[in-house]
C-alpha cells in the first residue's frame, strides 16, 4: 500500500455551518452512581407545559374527536354513499379505540426503570446536549412542539421519552405504525407511555383518514402534548436519510395553515449511534433478506444484543423551527381562510411548502448529527477493500483519518471526538471488532462478517438474488456502507461538484461556472432520492459544494471558469470515490430500464440488482447492490422523464424507456470512470 | 326608578358635551349662539328656539348660525377647543398627581369620571406596562409660524375662492389640524416632530352649491381636494402624500351642519355631510327622535366620513350600520354630481351606486348630503352585564345571541386583561359600593369559583319599552346561563360602555410616560373568533419579545355579532423606553398583527376602512379583476385625480 502524503489544509474554512462546538453530558454517568428503582420511583412531574394546553382525558380526547366537524361530517358524507350511519360511527369508534394512546406516568416508571438498566449493559456513554433541552422547554411553553427524531434503529423509539422523563420535561406522545402493536405487551405498554397506532397507509380511507387527522390536530390544538414523530417514516437501513414523508407532518402543520394555533415550533433531534443495533440485519435486509416481522419473542431473540457494546449515542436536540416563521413565506393562508377548515384540504402550494419544511428539517437533523470516528475509519477501509486488500497499517489508517476528520470538522461536521485521533480510532475498533479489529502487529483486519451458517437459516425464508459468493462478501461492504453514510451529507455538495468538473471534462480545460453549475443541479435533483437537498436551494448547495473545493486549494475559479488543478486533488478523488457505488447503482438502473419495457414492480428492482452483480466482476463496489439505492435510481429515472409511463393490462403501470434520454444520462454518470483520475487507494 | 334615570343619564351625558361646548363656544369666538342654561334637567330644554322646517338648501350668512339651525358644538377653528396635538376636549385629559405616591385622575366635567380621582389606576400602570412616573416626557409645544411647511399657492385657485366668497385659510395651525387623524404614527409626530407635507388651504364650502364650484375650480386649475369631515380618521386617510406637487386644498365640511328636513312620515331626515354625531343626535333628540347611529368617536365624527368609510355604530343591532341607514347620498365629484333620485326602501336596477360611495374614502368626490332613516327615541334604556368564567364561555355565548337573533341594543365580550383593566379605572367607591362590590366579587370568585385571572364579562345595552326591554333581558340572561355565565349588575356595563369614550384620552396619558397605545379591528366568521382572538393576541406578544420589548398590554372585544360573524377589537399597548424607533416598531407588530387576522380568516377592517396604512392587504381582500373594478370607478369619476388624498389603493 502506498503512502500518500496528504497536502496540509490551508488556513481558514470556507464556511461556518455547524453551530459552535455544544457541551454534551452524559445522562448514563448519574445512574451509575445511584439506584435505579429510586430513580424510577422519585416525585415526577413536568416542568415546560403548554401555557395554553388542556388536561385531557383519553376520554375527552376521544369524544372530543368524535364530535368534530370533521368526523361527523365525513360520517353524513358517507351515509349519503349508501353507507350505515350506526356502522360508521361503530367503526370510527373502533378506530380511535385502536389508535388513541393513554400515557400513564406508572408505565413511564416502568421504562425509567427498565432502559436505563439495558443502556448501562450495552452502551458507554449517552451524550445530550443540555443547552437543546432548556431551549425545547422554553419553547413547549408558549407553543404546541413537534418532536422530530432520526430513525436509524428500534432503539429511537423510547429514547426521546426517556429523555423527557430525565429532564422533567412533559412526555411526548408518539406515532408509531401498527407492526409494533401487534407485539404482545409491549406493544401494550408503549401505548401506555404514550404511542399511538396508525396504519401504515390509509390515504383512501376517507373515514379512518378524517379520524387520524381529527387525533392527531386535538392532541397538538388542545393539549399541547410535545408530538413525536419520525419525519423518515421508517428506519432508514442504509443510514442515510429518507425522503421526508410529509403526511404527519403536513397534518400537524395543518393546524396552523388554518389558524388553529399561533404557531408550532418543530424541533430536530439528532441520535447519531456509534453502532447501530441492526447494523447487521440492515445489511441483509437491503441486500434482499426481508426483516423478521417484529414480535416480542423476536425481541427476546435479541437478548444477545446485552452481551455486546455498542459504544456511544450522540443525541443532538436541535434549535426549534417555527412553522410560521418557515410556512408563512411560501402560503396564503388567507386563500383557504374563507372555507370552514374541516373541508379545506390542503391546496398543492401548501403541501409543496410543508414538503420544503421537510427538507429544510431533515438538513437541521442531519446538521445536528456527531459522526462517529467509526464512519470516517469505514471511508478508508472500505478504500482498502475497493483495492481489494482485507488489511491495511495501522499508522497508515491513522494519517488519513486525522486528515479526513481535519476536513469534516472544516467544512462543519461534528465529529465525536473523545480523546486523541489515535486512541478515538482504537476505541472504535474495539467497539466494531466482528468488522474491524487491530491485530498486535499493528495492522488492522477487516472481517468477514457473514458467516455461512447463518446463510442456510436465512435461505430458508426465502431464496436470495444473490450469489453466496456476492452476499459473503456483500455484507462486509454494506456494514461499512452504513457508517459512511452517516457523513455523506457533509460531503455530498462537493462530491457532485467535482463529479461535475469531471463530467464536462474540466481536469484539461476551464469550465464556465454556469455550465458547472447546471450540471450540478442536474446531479442534484437525479440524486434527490439519495441525498436530501433543500428546496430550490441550488445555488447556495452548489456555491458550498464548490468552495469546499477551492478552499481546499484543487480547484480554482479564474474569470468566471474552474479547472482542476493537477498536482493536488487527493479531496477530489475521495469524494469520487465515495459517489462511485451510488453512480454505478444509476447507470445500472438506466441501463437496466432501456434494455426492454418494464412493469413498474419488484421485477424490475431485482433486474436491476442483478446487473449490479454482473457489473462486480469488473469492480468491487459491493455497496452498490444496496436496494434501497437501487429502487431510488428507478424513481429518479422515472421522474426525469427517461421512461415513459402508460398503463397497460391489470392497471399495471408500463415503462418505455426513451433511449436518447437514457443515453445522456449513463454518459454524464459514467464519465468519471473514464477519466484518468483513479482513487489512490 | 332606575331604569326611567338610566336612559335619562345617558342623555345627560350628551347635554353636558353640549352645554359646557356652548360656553366656551360663546367666551371663545365671539360669536352669537343659543343660551344654554347650566345643568338643564331635560335634554330638551337645552335647545329652545329651534325651528323645524325645511331650509332647502338656501344660503346663510358666512359663520352665523343664529337663522334656522343651532351653531354646531364645534368651532370652525376647532383648536380652539379641541387639543391640537390628541384626543378630544383640550378640558378632558387624565392627569398625573404627585403627592405621598402618584395617582391619576380624569379631568372636566364632559365625561362621568370626571374630576375623579381614579385610586388603582397608577399601580395597573406601572405593574402592566412598567412606567415610571418620574420620568416623563412631555409633548413639543405647538408649532410657531415659521415652523409649518411652506403652502404651495395656486394663485388662480385662491384669486377665484375670493371672488366667490368661500371662507378659507392660509393660517398654519388650520392647516396642521387638518393634515392627520389618529393614528399612532399620526399623534407621535404632532408630538415630536412635522409632517413634511399638510393642505396649503383649508376652505369651508357652506353648502352643496359651494362644493359644486370649489371641485369645479380644482378641475380647472388643477389642484388636489381632500375631503375633511371630523379628523377622526385612523388609517392614516388624511394624509397628504408627500409626492403631490400640486396645491393641496383641505375641504373641510364642518360648515355644512343642518338638517335640511325630517320626514315624520317616513321617518328619514335629509342632513348635510358636515354634522357631527353629537349635534345631530342632539338636534333629532329635541324632535324625538334618533339615527341610533352611535360610533365610538361619535363626539367628533361626521356624517359623511361614516359614509365614506362604511362605518358601524355600537347599537347596530337595532339601527343598522350606516350602509343600511343610508337611503340617499349627494356627491360631487370632478364629472358631476351622483345621486340616486328615488327614495323607495329598496331598488332592483343593476348595482347599487351608493355602494360605489360608501366606503370610497375620499378618493371619487365630496358627500355634501344624505338622507338618512330616523327612529323614535327608546322610552327606556337600561344596562346590564354578565360575567363569564372564560373567554371561551364568552365566545359561545356571543355566538348562541346571535343565533337566536336576540342580540340587545349593543353586546360586547371583553377579554380578561381589558376586565381587569376597567377595574384599574374605577373611581373611589363609597362604603356601600365597597360592601356590594365586595359581596359580588365574594360571590362571583368563591360561590361560582371564577378565576380573576381568566374571568371576562360581557356588557349589554338594552332599548325600547319596558316590556320588550325585560323580555329581552329575560332570554339574554338564559342564553347566558347555558355558557356559565353570570349576571354581573347593571353598574358594570354601564362603566364598559362609558369607558369607551373614555379610552381615547389615555393614550395621550401614556404618550407622556414612554407608552404607545393604539387599537384596531377585523371581522371573521363565528367558527375563528375564537381562535383569532388567542393567536393575534399570541402574535402580538411573541412579536414584542423578539424585538425586546418587556412590558405590553394586549386585549381584544368582541363588539359585534352578525348572524355569520363577529367584529373584534384589539387594543395593544407597549412600553417604548429603550427603543429608538417606536412608531415603526408599533407599525411592524400591527402589520403582524394584521397578517395573522388574515391568515385566521379575518378581514382587512370592519368599520376604520383602508386608508394608506392597510392599502398593502387589499390584494389579499379582493381579486385582481375587482381590484381592477375600483380603479376603473375612479379613473371614471376623477381622471386627474384631484382627490388624491391617495387612500383604499
Amino acid at each position: 500500500m502506498e503512502q500518500t502524503m496528504r497536502p496540509a489544509i490551508p488556513g481558514s474554512p470556507p464556511r461556518k455551518r455547524g453551530q459552535p462546538q455544544q457541551e454534551y453530558i452524559d445522562l448514563l454517568a448519574e445512574r451509575r452512581q445511584s439506584s435505579d428503582l429510586r430513580w424510577a420511583a422519585r416525585e415526577w412531574y413536568s416542568k415546560g407545559n403548554y401555557k395554553y394546553g388542556l388536561q385531557m382525558e383519553r376520554e375527552e380526547v376521544l369524544s372530543k374527536v368524535m364530535q368534530s366537524d370533521r368526523v361527523k361530517h365525513t360520517i353524513s358524507w358517507l351515509v349519503n354513499e349508501g353507507m350505515a350511519h350506526d356502522m360508521l360511527v361503530a367503526e370510527a369508534e373502533g378506530i380511535l379505540e385502536q389508535m388513541a394512546h393513554t400515557q400513564k406516568l406508572a408505565i413511564i416508571r416502568q421504562f425509567a426503570f427498565i432502559l436505563p438498566k439495558i443502556m448501562k449493559k450495552i452502551y458507554s456513554k449517552v451524550l445530550i446536549n443540555e443547552e437543546g433541552i432548556e431551549k425545547l422547554r422554553s419553547t413547549l411553553v408558549e407553543t404546541p412542539v413537534i418532536l422530530l427524531p432520526t430513525h436509524r434503529s428500534y432503539a429511537d423509539f423510547l429514547l426521546v421519552s426517556y429523555i423527557a422523563y430525565h429532564f422533567d420535561l412533559p412526555l411526548p406522545v408518539i406515532a408509531a405504525g401498527m407492526d409494533f402493536m401487534g407485539m404482545a405487551i409491549v406493544g401494550e405498554k408503549l401505548r401506555g407511555s404514550g404511542a399511538f397506532y396508525i396504519r401504515r397507509s390509509f390515504m383512501d380511507n376517507t373515514l379512518y383518514w378524517a379520524v387520524f387527522q381529527e387525533y392527531v390536530q386535538t392532541l397538538v390544538e388542545c393539549t399541547g402534548s410535545p408530538m413525536e414523530f419520525f419525519l423518515e417514516g421508517t428506519r432508514s437501513r442504509s443510514g442515510k436519510s429518507l425522503p421526508p414523508k410529509i403526511g404527519l407532518l403536513g397534518c400537524v402543520a395543518e393546524c396552523w395553515l388554518r389558524g388553529r394555533v399561533p404557531d408550532l415550533a418543530v424541533v430536530p433531534i439528532s441520535i447519531s449511534y456509534e453502532r447501530t443495533l441492526e447494523e447487521k440485519l440492515y445489511a441483509y435486509e437491503l441486500l434482499g433478506v426481508p426483516k423478521p416481522r417484529e414480535s416480542t419473542s423476536g425481541l427476546l431473540k435479541a437478548t444477545r444484543i446485552l452481551k455486546e457494546k455498542y459504544g456511544n449515542i450522540y443525541v443532538n436536540v436541535g434549535e426549534p423551527v417555527s412553522v410560521r416563521g418557515f410556512l408563512g413565506p411560501r402560503v396564503d393562508r388567507h386563500l383557504s381562510a374563507s372555507i370552514p377548515s374541516h373541508l379545506a384540504p390542503l391546496t398543492k402550494n401548501e403541501l409543496c411548502a410543508c414538503e420544503a419544511l421537510g427538507c429544510h428539517m431533515l438538513r437541521k437533523i442531519q446538521l445536528g448529527g456527531v459522526v462517529s470516528v467509526w464512519s470516517v475509519v469505514c471511508v478508508h477501509l472500505i478504500c482498502t477493500l475497493w483495492a481489494q486488500c482485507w488489511s491495511l497499517p495501522f499508522k497508515v489508517l491513522l494519517q488519513e483519518v486525522s486528515w479526513l476528520i481535519t476536513i469534516l470538522e472544516k467544512i462543519g461536521g461534528n465529529i465525536a471526538r473523545q480523546g486523541s485521533v489515535e486512541e478515538d480510532i482504537i476505541c472504535s475498533l474495539e467497539v466494531h471488532s466482528h468488522v474491524a479489529r487491530l491485530g498486535e502487529d499493528g495492522v488492522v483486519y477487516i472481517q468477514q462478517v457473514h458467516q455461512p451458517d447463518q446463510q442456510t437459516v436465512l435461505s430458508k425464508d426465502k431464496k436470495i438474488n444473490l450469489s453466496s459468493k456476492t452476499v459473503e462478501l456483500a455484507v462486509t461492504h454494506l456494514m461499512l456502507q452504513h457508517y459512511i453514510n452517516h457523513l455523506l451529507h457533509l460531503l455530498i455538495r462537493p462530491a457532485l461538484v467535482a463529479h461535475a468538473l469531471v463530467s464536462l471534462g474540466a481536469q484539461t480545460k476551464a469550465s464556465s461556472l454556469e455550465l458547472l453549475q447546471s450540471r450540478f443541479v442536474f446531479l442534484r435533483s437525479f440524486f434527490g432520492y439519495d441525498f436530501i437537498f433543500e428546496k430550490n436551494m441550488e445555488g447556495r448547495d452548489f456555491m458550498e459544494g464548490l468552495s469546499v473545493l477551492t478552499w481546499s486549494g484543487e480547484v480554482s475559479v479564474i474569470q468566471g471558469c474552474a479547472q482542476m488543478m493537477h498536482q493536488a486533488n487527493s479531496l477530489i478523488t475521495l469524494l469520487l470515490a465515495l459517489l462511485k457505488p451510488f453512480t454505478l447503482t444509476y447507470s445500472c438502473a438506466a441501463q437496466t430500464m432501456a434494455s426492454q419495457e418494464w412493469l413498474d414492480n419488484g421485477a424490475l428492482v431485482v433486474a436491476v440488482q442483478q446487473s449490479i452483480e454482473r457489473s462486480l466482476c469488473k469492480t468491487t463496489l459491493y455497496s452498490a447492490l444496496s436496494l434501497d439505492t437501487v429502487r431510488h435510481a428507478v424513481r429518479a429515472v422515472i421522474r426525469i422523464g427517461a421512461v415513459t409511463k402508460r398503463k397497460g393490462i391489470n392497471d399495471q403501470t408500463v415503462l418505455t424507456p426513451d433511449q436518447q434520454k437514457i443515453a445522456s444520462i449513463t454518459q454524464v454518470l459514467q464519465q468519471t470512470s473514464t477519466t484518468a483520475l483513479q482513487p489512490k487507494l | 326608578n332606575n331604569m326611567a334615570s338610566s336612559a335619562t343619564l345617558r342623555l345627560s351625558v350628551i347635554q353636558r358635551h353640549l352645554s359646557s361646548q356652548r360656553r366656551e363656544e360663546v367666551s371663545g369666538d365671539g360669536q352669537g349662539g343659543v343660551g344654554v342654561e347650566e345643568r338643564c334637567g331635560g335634554a330638551r330644554r337645552g335647545c329652545e328656539g329651534v325651528v323645524w322646517a325645511a331650509t332647502g338648501g338656501g344660503e346663510r350668512q358666512d359663520g352665523q348660525g343664529s337663522d334656522n339651525n343651532p351653531l354646531p358644538s364645534l368651532p370652525r377653528r376647532r383648536q380652539e377647543v379641541l387639543k391640537w396635538n390628541g384626543w378630544g376636549y383640550k378640558d378632558s385629559q387624565f392627569v398625573v398627581h404627585k403627592e405621598k405616591d402618584y395617582y391619576v385622575s380624569f379631568t372636566g366635567n364632559r365625561y362621568k369620571i370626571g374630576n375623579l380621582v381614579l385610586p388603582h389606576f397608577a399601580n395597573w400602570v406601572r405593574e402592566t406596562l412598567g412606567v415610571n412616573f418620574d420620568d416623563c416626557t412631555p409633548p413639543q409645544p405647538p408649532p410657531q409660524p415659521q415652523h409649518f411647511p411652506q403652502p404651495t399657492i395656486q394663485q388662480d385657485f385662491l384669486d377665484e375662492i375670493q371672488t366667490l366668497g368661500i371662507t378659507h385659510s392660509l393660517e398654519g395651525e388650520d392647516r396642521l389640524f387638518r393634515a392627520h387623524g389618529h393614528t399612532l404614527a399620526e399623534i407621535f409626530t404632532l408630538r415630536e416632530g412635522m409632517f413634511p407635507r399638510i393642505p396649503d388651504l383649508v376652505v369651508w364650502p357652506k353648502n352643496h352649491s359651494e362644493v359644486e364650484k370649489l371641485v369645479d375650480l380644482a378641475c380647472r386649475c388643477q389642484t388636489a381636494l381632500i375631503p375633511f369631515g371630523g379628523g377622526t380618521s385612523v388609517s392614516g386617510a388624511l394624509l397628504c402624500p408627500e409626492e403631490e406637487s400640486r396645491m393641496i386644498v383641505s375641504l373641510d365640511t364642518s360648515q355644512m351642519c343642518r338638517i335640511l328636513w325630517l320626514d315624520e312620515k317616513n321617518l328619514t331626515a335629509r342632513i348635510e355631510a358636515g354634522i357631527i354625531g353629537q349635534d345631530l343626535e342632539k338636534q333629532l333628540h329635541v324632535r324625538g327622535y334618533t339615527t341610533g347611529h352611535e360610533p365610538d368617536s361619535y363626539e367628533f365624527s361626521s356624517l359623511g366620513g361614516w359614509v365614506a368609510t362604511r362605518a358601524s355604530g355600537m347599537k347596530k343591532n337595532i339601527y343598522g350600520n350606516i350602509e343600511d341607514l343610508v337611503v340617499q347620498v349627494k356627491v360631487v365629484t370632478p364629472v358631476g354630481t351622483v345621486e340616486r333620485y328615488t327614495a323607495g326602501p329598496r331598488l332592483s336596477a343593476g348595482p347599487d351606486v351608493h355602494h360605489f360611495i360608501l366606503g370610497s374614502e375620499g378618493t371619487l368626490g365630496v358627500i355634501t348630503e344624505v338622507t338618512i332613516k330616523v327612529r323614535p327615541l327608546p322610552i327606556i334604556q337600561r344596562y346590564g352585564s354578565i360575567a363569564f368564567p372564560d373567554f371561551a364561555s364568552g365566545v359561545s355565548c356571543m355566538r348562541e345571541v346571535a343565533l337566536h337573533r336576540c342580540q340587545p341594543a349593543s353586546i360586547r365580550l371583553m377579554d380578561n386583561e381589558q376586565f381587569k383593566f376597567g377595574h384599574a379605572l374605577k373611581p373611589p367607591t363609597g362604603l356601600l359600593g365597597l360592601l356590594t362590590d365586595g359581596i359580588k366579587k365574594v360571590y362571583i370568585t368563591r360561590i361560582r369559583g371564577f378565576d380573576v385571572n381568566l374571568m371576562c364579562v360581557a356588557t349589554l345595552l338594552f332599548e325600547g319599552c319596558e316590556q320588550e326591554v325585560t323580555s329581552q333581558e329575560k332570554r339574554l340572561y338564559a342564553i347566558a346561563l347555558n355558557n356559565k355565565g353570570i349576571p354581573a349588575g347593571e353598574a358594570n356595563g354601564e362603566r364598559g360602555y362609558m369607558l369607551t369614550f373614555v379610552i381615547a384620552y389615555i393614550r395621550d396619558l401614556g404618550f407622556d410616560y414612554g407608552i404607545v397605545a393604539e387599537s384596531f379591528e377585523t371581522s371573521v366568521p363565528w367558527d375563528r373568533v375564537y381562535t383569532l382572538c388567542h393567536n393575534v393576541k399570541h402574535r402580538i406578544k411573541s412579536e414584542c419579545k423578539a424585538k425586546g420589548i418587556q412590558h405590553t398590554f394586549v386585549t381584544c372585544r368582541v363588539t359585534q355579532t352578525y348572524d355569520a360573524g363577529a367584529c373584534v377589537y384589539f387594543y395593544f399597548a407597549f412600553n417604548y423606553r429603550g427603543l429608538s424607533d417606536p412608531v415603526h416598531v408599533y407599525e411592524e407588530i400591527e402589520g403582524n398583527a394584521r397578517n395573522e387576522i388574515l391568515g385566521c380568516g379575518g378581514s382587512i377592517s370592519h368599520h376604520h376602512g383602508v386608508g394608506k396604512i392597510r392599502r398593502q392587504w387589499m390584494n389579499q381582500t379582493f381579486s385582481e379583476p375587482s381590484l381592477g373594478a375600483i380603479r376603473a370607478v375612479k379613473q371614471y369619476f376623477d381622471p386627474d385625480n384631484i382627490f388624491a388624498n391617495g387612500n383604499l389603493l
